[in-house]
């Protein structure tokens, strides 16, 4: 049941001239497999409820001048006859994705724009496409643009025909959640999401929004409240947001020590915590945790600054070196 | 490591298996024209021909029957052997017999036969030489020659020139070349199987950058497990760091990670808590390495199979690919087998951090684990820990929040009767005691025969005292008593139920119950406090002269308690009320000033005492050693007082006047001695009548002009605030114009709050409204606990509501409304409060302030009616005229006195009695205000007479009016 017409002929041309546009790297062909048995080569070019259009370079017209330019038509397909589709491989747009900076936004919505259509079809790249996209948007730093990754990982996630695309897009909506300020909503999600995706990029991100926001409600409470512990109705809130910001700030370097930068990071929050606090032993020891565990971040350069400049007595307090001075005391097995 | 080093005689072993994919296939003989094609005849067949026997032995090599093939081989040779033309034969026969039995793991006969093929002369072609060394290398190392076999093997990798490895046709004709990788490896496991492990880690080092991929994955695990065994901790844990970006790609990730928890382990045992929490925190979870070894086994698998199915691929590439999948599939099942894994290992990151007393972080991972592990003996044995560690930060919620999961999770534990413990002492320190209470209780009741069962029976008495339910905990403490007779608390219960007869106000009683404790605990800890008790409750039945005598007693007995200065106080009133005063003054003058509550109360009981006795010498004596011993003291004014006092009862109002002046010019100027400020309202009163009231402004005005000279500012500001204070009611204006002056003066981290709050409101008033909130917003942030904050939050909450900022005024009318009380501006701020919420349509809020306001024994009349009023008008708002009309009517049966809110409550009375159609109530009611003669004037009373009309007019006089009903 293929149709073919005047007027597709007339859109194989156009096709043919935006090819011409992108004629250093011509775009791959696409496959439809039928259940025929059948292939048909093109590049597709829309699809309805009922059919897919595809796209079909023709044979030169007889009496044709070699190096005449190909004559594209437009047939349509119906779905009930197509079992899978290949879609062409286009290194060039890959190419594109993999090296997108924010400059390039305009360029990958464009191309976004141009996929977004084929998001539920099996093997389609607009999953990959509309990640990428989202990205961009997110890092271009703009809260408008934020929204719209919000939305638009939501739509990937919900209509992509590619599980790995769904749960990058799961993740970029979570970003897009903790830079729209949801990060507390994000992180029930992200915890989830952490478990099955072994990625906890995102889960450290909430809680580190969540620790610093802790964290600032803390040092606004007490400098509106000096003398908070003469104030039995803002220790509560003193005590809460204290260990919220504590705990969140560790919860990375506790849970994904391995994960070197945010570890780090987390720590020096909790050690910055306590030095507000003036429990300089505990930000002491924390300091420590930076210097030996992550010797090669930033955080440890501060680190160490700090614990070159406490005195003498917070400097000789180690309750590491404590531990072992009475490891090395107690009689050792073979002496009992 | 035991497993590790079984695992290393399989590498040992490793090289056998390589024979079964690689060994050559039999040469065929060379010089054989006697060989024939005969098929083959029974293998044990005694009566076979040379050629039977030559071409049976092939075809069972072949065939991979070689312990058949051997046999014929072997019996060839031992037949045949010598005959000179069977030689050549022979020769050709060494090497499959050789394999042969490297195909069967006899590795001694295959080393007898490797070294019978190598002999032959002339020499076995050079491939065939290459294989025999190969196997020779590991049939050494199967003997435990591991010195030979390294150097064989290393002889082995001699026999290939240099570059050969990557010269496809060498490899064609020279197949051995493959097995180079797996005896490099060899090597290493030479030395390692020789205890050589600084070697072996050193050589493994050495030769990981020049193998592929998986081999140098392999001599990495090889090289940890080396370092390991050498005790090169330090090195075992660069190697760790150095593996980890990459570590996905070792094909033994799981055994890699298995020796990193133990050289974690090994650094926990150390006490070098950083570098085990280095280890431990590069392990994945197990299911993310068996998720991972999972995916790569599948992957692999399917190689193999890709591998399988081409018929023109490499076949080394297809035995690799099986070593490779044979590898993981035996890490995965080993791996399966190790129980509880990731609790093993959250348990030792908590251990580290516990370790270095980091509560806080232990607490943590321990939590997790409760919340998300299965559960296991290390998780069940690890919440025990979490409840402690959560207690011992003091993080009573959270303490009591993992008890609660740990029983959930663990109904048949051992430790259920601890936790439950934990729980209920987390409970009593969060000051929930009911809570406390309920906890210890269940324990006692679920668990009787626990150790702990005992320990929540004292609990529970003790928690029923802090709640003040004195006469349960009076009950729980007999029950123990009779409970537990021996057990160690039994002397704390018998104690403190003596305790509790005594809050418990049963003072005869406790006296009972401290005499048997007395009685039964000759050494006793608690004798001194049981002493004091018995003293104090026969004090307490006004029974005086046994309160002396059991004080003195107390005294002597224990001189060094802490009720010592408490008794002393007791003692001086006991003998005061028996007239023996100069007992009691000695007595008071006996208190430690350490002890400052009961020191300063002895000074002014015994000038109490002087008073009595008018030995005003002395009382002022006693007051003035007072004030120049603790001018600090908030009661240093009080002592002043008292020093006036006595120059006034002497007639000498001047010297009077002297003492405070005096007072007041030598801690003035320190804003710390905040009793200063007490003495300016009582110096006032002593000067009387206008003329005198002059002076003492003008001395005040003196005093701030000298003390601005001598840059004395705290004492500059008091006497502008005394003035002004002096001039509030005379003269209001210059009264706020001196305290807008002295707000330069003042410090708002060490004035006074009473003085702030009197700046603050003249700064209002004089119209420098945001100097003024400034000054509130001050005070509550640095005077916490001031009196004054009442005024603050109502200052502040006006004010913003004034600006407009409804929800800003809000913020300050909850915060008054939750922190003072007896407050009397409560009325006045929650009229301003439910007003702003009905505004909003908070009808509810509003109503809540409203009844709050009604409770409250501070609020005035006028804002009484005005509160019931507004309940009124918001039901009526709400449409609900049958719930207005009973609170309109409170007012003019409750409140007539405010006559203004009568009337208009009337009013809207009448009217919700015709919103409700009950037309004759409402012409009763506005019948009953238009009677009344002084309500005549009202606005509310012409309307009311307009509705009575309206509605048919006054009714006849013998029918009550609803009020009256």
């Amino acid at each position: 049941m293929r149709t073919l017409s005047q007027w597709s002929l007339v859109l194989g041309h156009w096709f043919l001239l935006m090819a011409d546009s992108h004629a250093q790297t011509p775009l791959g062909l696409d496959t439809l497999f039928m259940a025929s048995g059948e292939k048909s080569v093109g590049k597709l070019a829309g699809f309805d409820a009922q059919i897919y259009r595809l796209q079909k370079s023709l044979s030169p017209l007889p009496g044709a001048p070699a190096g005449a330019a190909p004559i594209f038509a437009t047939v349509t397909i119906p779905r009930v006859n197509v079992v899978h589709i290949e879609f062409g491989p286009d290194e060039d747009r890959d190419k594109k994705l993999k090296e997108a900076t924010p400059a390039q936004l305009t360029e990958i919505e464009a191309l976004w724009k141009q996929f977004e259509p084929w998001l539920p079809i099996a093997k389609s790249p607009a999953g990959d496409i509309g990640v990428v996209y989202g990205d961009l948007l997110l890092r271009s730093g703009d809260p408008a643009n934020a929204q719209k990754a919000l939305a638009l990982f939501a739509r990937i996630e919900k209509e992509s025909w590619d599980e790995t695309d769904t749960v990058l897009a799961k993740q970029g909506r979570l970003r897009a959640m903790v830079a729209t300020g949801s990060a507390k909503e994000a992180v029930v999600e992200a915890t989830a999401l952490a478990k099955i995706s072994e990625d906890p990029t995102v889960l450290i991100e909430a809680n580190y929004i969540l620790a610093e926001a802790a964290d600032k409600d803390l040092r606004k409470l007490l400098e509106e409240n000096p003398r908070w512990e003469e104030d039995i109705y803002v220790i509560p809130e003193r005590h809460r947001l204290y260990n919220e910001a504590l705990d969140l700030y560790l919860n990375p370097y506790l849970f994904f020590g391995s994960e070197i930068e945010p570890a780090a990071r987390g720590l020096w929050g909790a050690a910055g915590i306590y030095q507000f606090t003036g429990e300089t032993a505990h930000a002491a020891e924390v300091s420590r945790d930076l210097v030996t565990i992550y010797p090669g971040t930033t955080y440890a350069a501060l680190a160490q600054k700090f614990l070159d400049g406490l005195p003498p007595e917070f400097k000789n307090q180690d309750n590491e070196k404590e531990a072992r001075e009475e490891n090395s005391d107690s009689p050792k097995p073979n002496e009992k | 490591m035991h497993w590790f080093r079984a695992q290393l005689c399989f590498l040992a072993a490793l090289g056998a298996s390589v024979v079964c994919a690689s060994a050559q296939k039999p040469p065929a003989p060379n010089t054989s024209p006697r060989i024939s094609t005969v098929p083959t005849v029974s293998a044990h067949d005694q009566n076979l021909t040379a050629d039977e026997l030559s071409v049976n032995a092939r075809s069972l090599y072949t065939q991979g029957k070689y312990a058949d093939a051997a046999a014929q081989y072997q019996k060839f040779i031992s037949d045949y052997g010598k005959a000179p033309e069977a030689q050549a034969a022979v020769r050709g026969m060494r090497y499959p017999l050789a394999m042969c039995y490297v195909q069967m793991r006899k590795f001694a006969e295959a080393k007898e036969a490797i070294a019978d093929a190598l002999a032959t002369n002339p020499p076995v072609d050079q491939q065939l030489r290459q294989e025999l060394i190969f196997w020779k290398g590991v049939c050494e190392m199967n003997d435990k020659e591991y010195e030979a076999a390294r150097k064989t093997l290393e002889e082995f990798l001699t026999l290939f020139p240099p570059g050969s490895e990557r010269n496809p046709n060498y490899a064609k004709q020279f197949p051995a070349i493959q097995k180079v990788p797996e005896a490099r490896l060899l090597i290493g496991t030479c030395l390692l199987l020789d205890e050589k492990f600084k070697e072996a880690a050193e050589y493994y080092a050495g030769i990981k950058a020049g193998l592929v991929p998986v081999n140098r994955g392999r001599a990495t695990v090889l090289e940890l497990y080396a370092l390991l065994e050498a005790g090169a901790e330090d090195k075992a844990m660069e190697l760790v760091m150095a593996e980890f970006p990459r570590m996905g790609d070792l094909l033994q990730l799981v055994t890699f990670q298995t020796l990193t928890l133990e050289l974690g382990s090994r650094y926990l045992e150390k006490k070098e808590l950083r570098k085990a929490i280095i280890c431990l925190q590069r392990i994945w979870s197990a299911g993310r390495l068996l998720k991972h070894q999972e995916a790569r086994l599948a992957d692999l698998e399917s190689k193999l199979q890709a591998a399988e199915a081409n018929p023109l691929g490499d076949p080394y590439t297809k035995f690799l690919y099986g070593q490779m999948v044979s590898k993981v599939k035996r890490e995965i099942e080993n791996f399966q087998k190790i129980a509880n894994f990731d609790s093993a290992l959250r348990l030792r990151l908590a251990t580290a951090y516990q370790g270095m007393k980091r509560y806080r972080e232990s607490a943590l991972i321990m939590e997790a684990m409760l919340n998300e592990m299965p559960p296991d003996p290390i998780v069940e044995s690890a919440s025990v820990n979490l409840v402690q560690s959560w207690n011992e930060i003091e993080r009573w919620p959270k303490a009591i929040s993992a008890a609660q999961t740990f029983v959930d999770k663990f109904p048949q534990s051992p430790s259920v009767p601890l936790v439950l413990y934990l729980q209920g002492t987390a409970e009593q320190k969060n000051l929930d005691y009911h809570a406390a209470i309920a906890t210890f209780d269940a324990l006692t009741k679920k668990y009787p025969k626990s150790d702990f069962a005992p320990r929540a029976q004292f609990m529970k008495g003790f928690s029923l005292l802090l709640a003040e339910r004195n006469a349960e905990a009076i009950a729980a403490f007999e029950e123990f008593s009779k409970k537990h007779p021996q057990h160690e608390m039994a002397e704390s219960a018998a104690h403190w139920r003596g305790m509790g007869y005594s809050l418990d106000k049963q003072f005869a009683r406790s006296r009972e119950v401290m005499d048997d404790y007395l009685e039964k605990y000759k050494d006793g800890q608690y004798r001194g406090e049981a002493a004091f008790r018995k003293a104090y409750c026969a004090q307490q039945m006004e029974d005086y002269q046994t309160s002396i005598k059991e004080l003195y007693a107390f005294m002597r007995q224990h001189p060094g308690h802490e009720r010592n200065s408490e008794a002393r106080v007791l003692l001086g009133d006991a003998l005061m009320n028996e007239g023996r005063m100069d007992e009691g003054i000695a007595s008071y003058a006996g208190i430690s000033k350490d002890d400052v509550r009961f020191y300063e109360e002895g000074v002014f009981k015994v000038g109490k005492a002087y008073k009595l006795m008018e030995e005003y010498d002395k009382l002022r004596d006693h007051m003035v050693d007072f004030k120049d011993g603790s001018p600090r003291s908030p009661r240093v004014a009080e002592a002043i007082y008292n020093i006036g006092w006595v120059d006034r009862q002497a007639g000498d109002a001047d010297k009077a006047r002297d003492i405070y002046w005096q007072a007041i010019t030598e801690y003035g100027n320190d804003p710390e001695i905040r009793s200063v400020d007490d003495l300016f309202p009582a110096l006032s009163k002593l000067y009387k009548g206008p003329e005198q009231s002059a002076q003492y402004q003008a001395r005040l005005g003196d005093l701030e002009e000298e003390a601005r000279a001598a840059s004395k500012q705290t004492l500059a500001l008091r006497a502008l605030w005394a003035q002004a204070a002096a001039l509030k009611k005379s003269d209001p204006e210059r009264s706020r114009q001196l305290l807008t002056e002295a707000a330069a003066l003042a410090h708002v981290q060490t004035t006074n709050p009473l003085l702030l709050a009197d700046i603050a409101d003249a700064l209002v008033a004089s119209g420098k409204e945001d100097e003024g909130l400034k000054m509130w917003r001050d005070l509550v942030k640095w005077n916490p606990r001031a009196p004054q904050k009442d005024r603050a939050f109502a200052a502040l909450g006006l004010m913003e509501l004034q600006r407009g900022n409804e929800k800003a005024a809000l913020g300050w009318f909850d915060r008054f409304e939750k922190e003072t009380l007896g407050s009397m501006l409560y009325g006045k701020i929650l009229l301003a409060k439910a007003r702003l919420e009905e505004t909003r349509d908070q009808y509810a809020g509003a109503r809540k302030s409203l009844e709050a306001l009604l409770a409250n024994q501070y609020s005035s009349g006028p804002e009484k009616a005005e509160a019931l009023y507004l309940i009124g008008e918001i039901y009526m708002k709400e449409g609900k005229p049958q719930l207005a009309v009973p609170y309109f009517q409170r007012i003019y049966v409750m409140h007539g006195r405010w006559r203004d809110w009568v009337a208009r409550a009337y009013l809207r009375s009448g009217e919700a009695f015709e919103k409700l159609q009950d037309q004759l109530s409402a012409r009763k009611t506005y019948q009953e205000l238009t009677e009344k003669e002084d309500f005549a004037s009202f606005q509310e009373t012409g309307k009311a007479r307009e509705r009575l009309n309206a509605l048919g007019g006054p009714l006849p006089k013998e029918e009550p009016t609803p009020a009256q009903g």
